[in-house]
C-alpha cells in the first residue's frame, strides 16, 4: 500500500468529495447510460424483434454488386461497404469521400438493402454515411442511449470534450480513492450493519468502490482516450506528425495504397475472396470494404469479428484484380506493432464485448456497481451535512437524478414503441419522451419536498415501466419468445427477462424503503406521544 | 492547505491539462515510431489520460509548489521547442 502523510490524505479526501459534487451528476449520467450502452446491439435486436437469421455475406454477393454497380454514379465506386442491415439483409454502401467545409472527410453515396436470396432491392437511400445511419428508425433507441453516453447530445467536439473530462474525473476519483485508503484490502470485506447510519453508508461506499476500483480505472482510462482522440487527438496528432495532412495519417494508420491505377480491370469475384477468408479464419467475414471497384488498383479488405476467446478482430487484405491474399492486417497500420496491439485492447476493455454475452453481463454488473458507488458517495456526503438546508435540497435532487434517470431511459423505450404503433418517427419520439419525462421529474423536485416520497414514487415508476416494456413490445407486433428463438433472436427473451428482473428488484427496493419510512414515522410518533404524556403528567 | 492562494488550483487544473496535451503532441516527435511507424502517433494518444493523472496528482500533492511550477515549465519548454522546430524546420 502507498502510505501518504496525514496532510496529503486529508487533501485527497477533500479532492475526492468536492470533485464528485461538482462533476458527479454528469459522471453518473455517463456511467449509467454507458452501462446500458454495453447492450447496444442487444437493445437493437430486442426492439427489432424480427431479424433474418444468418450472415448475408455467405450468399451470392458478387452477383448483387455486378447488378447494382452499373446503376450508381461512377464516382460512388471509389469504395463499396458490404455488410448486413439491422434486419439481417445484405447492405451495400457505394460511396465516395468528399471534403466538408471544415476540412474533414465524409462518406457520401447510395445505400441499398437487398434480400440476398431473391436479389430484391428493399430500400435505397442517398446521402452521407452519418445521415443515412441517423435516419435508421430501428436504431433510434439504442443509438439515443449510446449518444447520451458518448457526448451527452452536445454538438461536436464539445460533447466529446466534456465526456473526456468526465473520464478524467472518474480517473481522479478512482486514484484518489485508492490512495486515501490505508487499509484497502481489509476494507473490501468490512460491512458494519450494526453501527451508526453514517458508518453503514461509508462501509457500503467503500466496499462497492473497492471492488469496482480496477473496473472504474479501466473504464475511465479507455473512455477518456476515446473521447479525447475523437475530439482533438487524431487531428492534433495529424497536424504534428503529418503537417495537418489527415489523408497521410489515414494512409499510414489504415494503410491505403498510395499507388493509383485508373486502368479499367474487372474486379475479382468477391464470393471466392469471402470463401477464402472463411477457409483461413474458420468463419465468414461480417463486413467487406472494396476500394476502387473495377480499377487496376482495387483492394478488398475483409473484417472478421474476434472469436469469443480472442480480443482482436481479424482483417484480411486482398488484391482486388488478381484475388491474391496480401496480408493479415493489424487494426492500425500495415505491419504488426505495439501501438496496434495496445489499441486492440482498448475497445474490448471499454465495451466489454470480448467474451460474448458473458463478458457483457459482467460489464453491465460492474457498471451498476459504479453507479452505486457514485450514489452512495453522494449519500455519504449528504449524511455528514444533513442539518444544512442546502444539502437537504441536494439530497432531493440526488434522488431524482439517481432513480429518475433510469425512469427517463425506460420512458425513451416506451416512446419508441408508441412511435412504432402510431406510425411516427422513433428518431423524434425517443428523445422527446426522454426529455419530457426528465423535465417533469426535475420539476417535481421543486414541488415535492420529501426525498423518501420521491424515492418511493420513482421506484414505483421504474417497476411499472420495466413491466410495461415487454408488453408494449408484444402489442406493437414484436414476436413471442418461441417465435423469436425460432428466428435465432433469443436476445428478445433475454432482454424481456432482464426488464422483468429489474422490475422485481424495484418492487423489492420499494417495499424496503416503504417499511423503513413507516418505521421512522412510527418512531417519531411514539417519541412525540411519550413527550406529550410526560408534559401532561 | 489553501489551493487557490498557493496557485495549486491552477497548476493542478488547467495547467496540468494543457501541459498533458503539449506533452502528447510533443511525444509524436520523440517517441519511437516502431516497426509499423505508428507507435509515436497511437501510444501518446492512449497514454494521454495517464500523463494527465501523473501531472495532476504531482501538482496536487507535492508540498513544494515552486518545484512543481519549475518542473512543469521545463517540460513545457522542451516540448513546445520541439513542436516549434517541427513546424519551422521545413520553411
Amino acid at each position: 500500500m502507498i502510505k501518504l502523510g496525514q496532510r496529503e490524505t486529508k487533501s485527497l479526501v477533500v479532492l475526492h468529495g468536492w470533485s464528485a459534487i461538482f462533476l458527479g451528476f454528469l459522471l453518473y449520467a455517463v456511467v449509467a447510460t454507458g452501462t446500458v450502452a454495453v447492450l447496444e446491439e442487444e437493445i437493437h435486436h430486442w426492439t427489432l424483434g424480427k431479424i433474418k437469421p444468418g450472415n448475408p455475406l455467405t450468399g451470392d454477393v458478387d452477383k448483387i454488386i455486378q447488378i447494382l454497380s452499373p446503376q450508381v454514379d461512377p464516382e460512388f465506386l471509389e469504395e463499396i461497404g458490404v455488410g448486413h442491415s439491422p434486419h439481417g439483409h445484405l447492405q451495400l454502401f457505394f460511396h465516395t469521400h468528399r471534403k466538408k467545409d471544415n476540412g474533414q472527410i465524409e462518406d457520401y453515396g447510395v445505400q441499398y438493402e437487398v434480400d440476398i436470396d431473391s436479389g430484391e432491392v428493399l430500400t435505397e437511400r442517398t446521402g452521407t454515411a452519418r445521415d443515412i445511419f441517423q435516419s435508421e428508425q430501428s436504431r433510434a433507441l439504442s443509438r439515443f442511449l449510446v449518444e447520451t453516453h458518448v457526448q451527452l447530445h452536445l454538438p461536436n467536439p464539445w460533447g466529446l470534450l466534456l465526456t473526456g473530462i468526465l473520464g478524467l474525473a472518474m480517473l481522479l476519483a478512482a486514484v484518489s480513492g485508492f490512495l486515501m485508503h490505508r487499509h484497502l484490502f481489509k476494507d473490501i470485506f468490512v460491512l458494519r450493519r450494526d453501527r451508526k447510519n453514517i458508518t453503514v453508508k461509508r462501509d457500503l461506499h467503500t466496499v462497492a468502490g473497492t471492488w469496482s476500483l480496477p473496473f472504474a480505472f479501466i473504464l475511465a482510462f479507455t473512455g477518456s482516450f476515446f473521447s479525447f482522440a475523437g475530439s482533438f487527438g487524431i487531428p492534433a496528432m495529424a497536424m504534428v506528425a503529418f503537417g495537418g495532412d489527415q489523408e497521410a495519417l489515414i494512409r499510414t494508420v489504415i494503410g491505403v495504397p498510395e499507388t493509383e491505377s485508373d486502368e479499367k480491370i474487372a474486379t475479382v469475384n468477391i464470393n471466392t475472396i469471402l470463401a477464402d477468408a472463411n477457409a483461413r479464419a474458420g468463419q465468414y467475414p461480417e463486413f467487406a470494404s472494396i476500394t476502387h471497384y473495377g480499377r487496376g488498383d482495387a483492394k478488398i479488405l475483409l473484417f472478421i469479428p474476434a472469436a469469443e476467446t480472442k480480443l482482436e478482430p481479424i482483417q484480411y487484405e486482398y488484391n482486388g484484380t488478381s484475388g491474391d491474399f496480401i496480408r493479415q492486417k493489424p487494426q492500425i497500420g500495415i505491419e504488426p506493432s505495439i501501438g496496434s496491439n495496445v489499441f486492440s485492447l482498448i475497445g474490448p476493455l471499454h465495451f466489454g464485448n470480448f467474451g460474448g454475452l458473458l463478458s457483457k453481463a459482467v460489464w453491465v454488473g460492474l457498471g451498476f456497481a459504479s453507479c452505486y458507488v457514485i450514489l452512495t458517495g453522494f449519500s455519504l456526503w449528504i449524511a455528514r451535512r444533513k442539518e444544512e438546508k442546502i444539502w437537504q435540497t441536494f439530497e432531493r435532487f440526488t434522488t431524482i437524478f439517481g432513480i429518475g434517470l433510469p425512469v427517463a431511459m425506460l420512458a425513451a423505450g416506451v416512446g419508441y414503441f408508441f412511435a412504432i404503433s402510431l406510425s411516427l418517427k422513433p428518431t423524434s419520439m425517443v428523445p422527446w419522451s426522454f426529455s419530457v419525462v426528465s423535465v417533469l421529474l426535475i420539476l417535481s423536485g421543486f414541488v415535492v419536498k420529501n426525498a423518501r416520497i420521491i424515492k418511493l414514487s420513482l421506484l414505483a415508476m421504474n417497476a411499472i415501466l420495466c413491466f410495461s416494456l415487454p408488453v408494449l413490445r408484444l402489442l406493437t407486433g414484436g414476436p413471442f419468445w418461441f417465435s423469436a428463438i425460432e428466428n435465432q433472436n433469443g436476445i428478445v427473451m433475454m432482454m424481456d427477462l432482464l426488464l422483468l428482473t429489474l422490475g422485481v428488484f424495484c418492487i423489492h427496493q420499494f417495499i424496503n424503503t416503504a417499511r423503513s419510512y413507516t418505521n421512522a414515522v412510527c418512531e417519531n410518533y411514539i417519541s412525540s406521544d411519550n413527550a406529550s404524556s410526560e408534559r401532561t403528567a | 492547505m489553501n489551493i487557490f492562494a498557493s496557485g495549486r488550483f491552477w497548476l493542478a487544473g488547467p495547467v496540468a491539462f494543457f501541459l498533458s496535451i503539449i506533452v502528447m503532441l510533443g511525444m509524436a516527435l520523440w517517441f519511437p515510431k516502431g516497426h509499423a511507424g505508428i507507435d509515436n502517433i497511437v501510444l501518446p494518444m492512449i497514454l494521454f489520460p495517464l500523463i494527465w493523472a501523473v501531472f495532476f496528482f504531482y501538482a496536487y500533492l507535492d508540498r513544494n509548489i515552486k518545484r512543481v511550477a519549475l518542473l512543469f515549465l521545463t517540460v513545457a519548454v522542451i516540448h513546445i521547442s520541439l513542436l516549434v522546430l517541427q513546424f519551422t524546420a521545413g520553411k
